[in-house]
């Protein structure tokens, strides 16, 4: 099964590759002259067109990329003039350490919040949940961002405005480089996180066997954490998956307020700078990288509840 | 309005040596309180500015450029790292195929050139060349050379290191600065400590200028004769303060300070970090948080930092910068073939509510490329074109174009964009219909070139050399002298005549007052204002102030900054 879920990928990854490519194409603009640099002369930026085979038609030197990206050899980007594989490891450990913090700052937000609203359902936790929660989904990351910046970082100083340590450096100095930019980042899931859990863990509470187990005399602890919140998690498991994928596009607003050298920051200057081959790493990567959480989501989910298998 | 203080020396000739070498920062700011007093009340009423933040920012925050308290070297954190950022990454760190012009940012720390312009850049100032002269009835150019200069490599600077540069400069595959040598000829070592420039006759007064730039980086002979290539490391290659220990293109350059170096009056910290971040407000923000040392800030979010300014929240050095924006208009595409509607453009804009609606009074309004003080600039045609709806309206009428209408190209989402459609809204008003087209900013130049548009607007560099602008923008370059009239016949002339090395500073001023005057009133460009930079810097910095080399082109030399001890 999980082959075949591999394998209905790549139509996808050679779909969306051929997208990135035309539509680099049909953009405005000489690349060449783009590439070669605003003070090249014309000789430069011929020589730059012949080099990168930019008279021949879109199709040969896609079917050339897709050859090559075929042997693992993704090519040398044009603006940074490394290796494509190189940076897209260096990068993506950025982008890799902020959705992971982000992840766990929004799953452990939303599943406390979502539990302490759904069992004092009503009460002032509840309605406070729900307004923080509709106000973080109405907030954009970036916007977010700023606002923690002006807070945390110029008045208070506790926490960088810019820069990323890397974990090998310094682990404590890396976590408090993503504490305000994975908060910015983790608002909204964490907001619907805890919706959701309110929700599945509201219903599970009302539930026959719920109700059963309450019968028997068992603590409510036990009964919300043992019995009703492992059948409310599986409609969660589903929007974190759903949300991860959408956290990496989301980092690209969140990278450039920080400064974080992750894959979002190396999209948006690879997009400026037309640096196709590092551009179709990267689209290549993510595809990857979202095929691949949709697979294990899945799996999970199987896994929690049989009756999904 | 505040303006850089102007230390020109009106006395210095193409043709004469050049000032005797430089003395330390206290000198050079001492010439400039000189110049601050030439200048009068100007700048003392911006100096004098208190408190009073909306009346004139450049003053109340132009304070760091001459109240700077002086700083003796013991005063400097000798261990300090000064942490910078710009706006615009480098992909390259060889000089001479350095493709953007902020390229100089990067490179500056670690290669020296034969000369580098003052401060305020009216005037050029020895480097490793400590003076120059047009000999052989300005058919070379000889310049003389320090003779206690090595390079990392430990190799010594002399004459023989000279012309393998220029020579590297001139034959290197993609070398951006081969161009601006192409009047060199040969180049012939006299001594150790004497180069002589041979030149082909087609000029070369503007030589002195153009060696401030990467076509005067003097390279180690042992990196040249190598032939590796410089652009991701360029080792021990240079003779500057710092060399480099980590280059990230497009994101980062870290260096570290070699000691010991020539010029040990300079302050300079232990390392120096440049990164690129492309956000204004993250820059900004930067600074605040005590992040960053200095950053530099462009565009809309000037007037935005001064505020911070005159809040005391950071500090700041205003910068108003030789970079003007302007309306190119193609003389040979109707309807801008006739010059009574490219007068009648001139006449339409409000360039004085450009800068206080779309700048809040951060860009300096201007009918020229030269700001006053500078020797190239020209008094008559400040008187030019005031804003005159009604004159402008006239000429519409006069000139009987049927439709006076015309496609206004500027970079899309860049900094020029505002401005392309307050000048729209401008025009509209005295009858010429404006289409707003965005293109990728990287093409407007070359387009226009090319003859494919009919107007555009850019931010140019006028450069310390007025040839600078006749050879990239009026004669070659953009081509705004495209028409077979007597005026670009004239202006022909007049450029070729410009460079002549025989001709004293003065006698070359008359001839580019006569080239410019013709410029503007044949009116082949509308210029609107001249841009105003801020960089923002924290308490602890020191340096960033009028002696910082290269802020009056906005891309400076970073590598006289240090921490306060």
């Amino acid at each position: 099964m999980i082959l075949r879920r591999l394998a209905a990928g790549v139509p996808l990854l050679l779909v969306v590759t051929f997208a990135l490519f035309v539509l680099v194409d049909l953009a405005p603009g000489d690349p060449a002259r783009l590439i070669a640099g605003q003070e090249a002369t014309e000789e430069r930026v011929e020589a730059v067109r012949d080099e990168l085979k930019l008279d021949e038609p879109v199709t040969s030197r896609y079917v050339s990329w897709l050859a090559s990206a075929g042997r693992g050899e993704l090519g040398d980007s044009l603006v940074a003039r490394a290796p494509v594989s190189e940076l897209l490891v260096s990068h993506a450990a950025v982008t890799i350490s902020l959705v992971a913090v982000t992840l766990a700052v929004a799953v452990v937000l939303g599943f406390l919040g979502g539990v302490a609203a759904a069992v004092r359902r009503g009460s002032l936790v509840d309605r406070a949940v729900t307004t923080m929660s509709a106000v973080a989904l109405a907030v954009p990351a970036f916007w977010l961002g700023m606002i923690l910046v002006i807070f945390f970082s110029v008045n208070r100083r506790w926490f960088p405005a810019i820069d990323y340590i890397g974990l090998g450096e310094d682990p404590l100095e890396w976590l408090r480089h993503l504490v305000l930019p994975s908060l910015a980042l983790a608002a909204l899931p964490a907001a619907e996180f805890a919706l959701q859990v309110r929700e599945s863990l509201t219903s599970a509470l009302s539930s026959d066997y719920v109700a059963t187990a309450r019968a028997k005399g068992l603590p409510e602890r036990q009964v919300v954490l043992k019995h009703a919140l492992r059948n409310a998690v599986v409609p969660v498991l589903t929007v974190l998956g759903y949300r991860l994928a959408q956290l990496i596009g989301g980092a690209v607003t969140v990278e450039s307020v920080f400064v974080l050298p992750g894959l979002g920051s190396l999209a948006v200057s690879s997009v400026f700078g037309r640096d196709m081959p590092m551009l179709l790493g990267i689209v290549a990567a993510t595809t990857v990288v979202v095929l691949v959480i949709n697979l294990v989501v899945d799996l999970v989910s199987a896994w929690i509840n049989p009756r999904l298998r | 309005m505040k303006r850089q203080p102007s230390d020109l020396d009106p006395d210095l000739r193409p043709g004469d040596p050049g000032p005797a070498p430089r003395g330390s920062r206290s000198a050079r700011r001492r010439r400039a309180w000189l110049a601050v007093a030439l200048a009068g009340g100007l700048f003392a009423a911006a100096c004098g500015s208190d408190g009073d933040s909306g009346s004139d920012p450049a003053g109340s925050s132009g304070s760091s450029s001459t109240e700077a308290p002086e700083v003796g070297a013991d005063e400097v954190d000798a261990d300090a790292t000064v942490r910078a950022a710009f706006s615009a990454p480098t992909r390259t760190l060889d000089p001479h195929t350095s493709d953007f012009p902020s390229d100089p940012l990067y490179n500056s720390p670690v290669f020296d050139r034969l000369t580098r312009m003052a401060p305020d850049g009216n005037s050029v100032e020895p480097m490793l060349a400590t003076e120059w002269t047009f000999v052989d009835d300005g058919k070379a150019l000889e310049l003389k050379l320090r003779d206690d200069v090595t390079f990392h490599d430990g190799e010594a600077m002399d004459a023989a290191a000279v012309k393998a540069s220029i020579e590297r400069a001139k034959t290197l595959p993609g070398s951006t600065a081969a161009p601006k040598l192409a009047s060199i000829t040969a180049v012939e070592v006299v001594d150790d400590h004497t180069v002589r420039l041979v030149l082909d006759g087609s000029g070369g007064a503007e030589l002195p200028v153009t060696l401030t730039g990467n076509a005067g980086v003097v390279m180690s002979p042992a990196a040249v004769a190598s032939g590796r290539p410089l652009d991701q490391d360029p080792g021990d290659a240079g003779s500057g303060p710092y060399r480099v220990v980590d280059f990230k293109p497009n994101e980062q350059v870290v260096y570290e300070r070699v000691d010991p170096y020539w010029d040990d009056s300079e302050i300079r910290a232990k390392r120096l970090e440049i990164s690129f971040i492309a956000d204004a407000a993250a820059r900004i923000n930067g600074v605040r948080a005590g992040q960053l040392d200095i950053a530099f800030i462009a565009g809309p979010q000037v007037a935005n930092a001064v505020g911070m300014v005159d809040r005391g929240e950071i500090q700041g050095l205003l910068v108003t910068a030789r970079v003007a924006n302007t309306i190119m208009l193609n003389t040979t595409r109707a309807p801008l073939d006739d010059v009574d509607i490219r007068r009648a453009v001139n006449f339409a804009l409000d360039r004085a509510a450009i800068s206080e609606g779309l700048y809040e009074g951060t860009c300096e309004p201007m009918l020229q490329p030269y700001e006053e003080g500078n020797w190239a600039h020209v008094e008559a045609i400040d008187e030019l074109y005031p804003s005159d709806v009604e004159e402008a309206r006239r000429l519409v009428e006069a000139s009987g174009v049927a439709d006076p209408g015309f496609e206004l190209e500027v970079g899309a989402a860049g900094a020029s964009q505002p401005l392309a459609e307050a000048a729209k809204e401008m025009l509209e008003q005295v009858g010429i219909s404006v289409t707003v087209k965005p293109v990728p900013a990287i093409e407007v130049f070359p387009r226009f070139a090319a003859g494919e548009s009919q107007a555009v607007v850019l931010g140019i560099v006028p450069g310390g050399d007025p040839n600078t602008i006749v050879a990239d923008f009026i004669v070659g370059g953009l081509k705004l002298a495209r028409g077979d009239d007597p005026g670009t016949r004239r202006v022909a002339e007049l450029a070729r005549a410009g460079v002549d090395p025989t001709l004293s500073q003065d006698e070359r001023a008359e001839v580019y007052d006569e080239l410019l005057t013709i410029v503007s009133e044949e009116a082949w460009y509308a210029p609107v204002c001249r841009a105003q930079y801020l960089f923002a810097h924290s308490d602890a910095l020191v340096g960033a102030d009028s002696g910082m080399y290269g802020a009056w082109t906005g891309v400076p030399d970073f590598s006289n900054l240090g921490i306060r001890a």
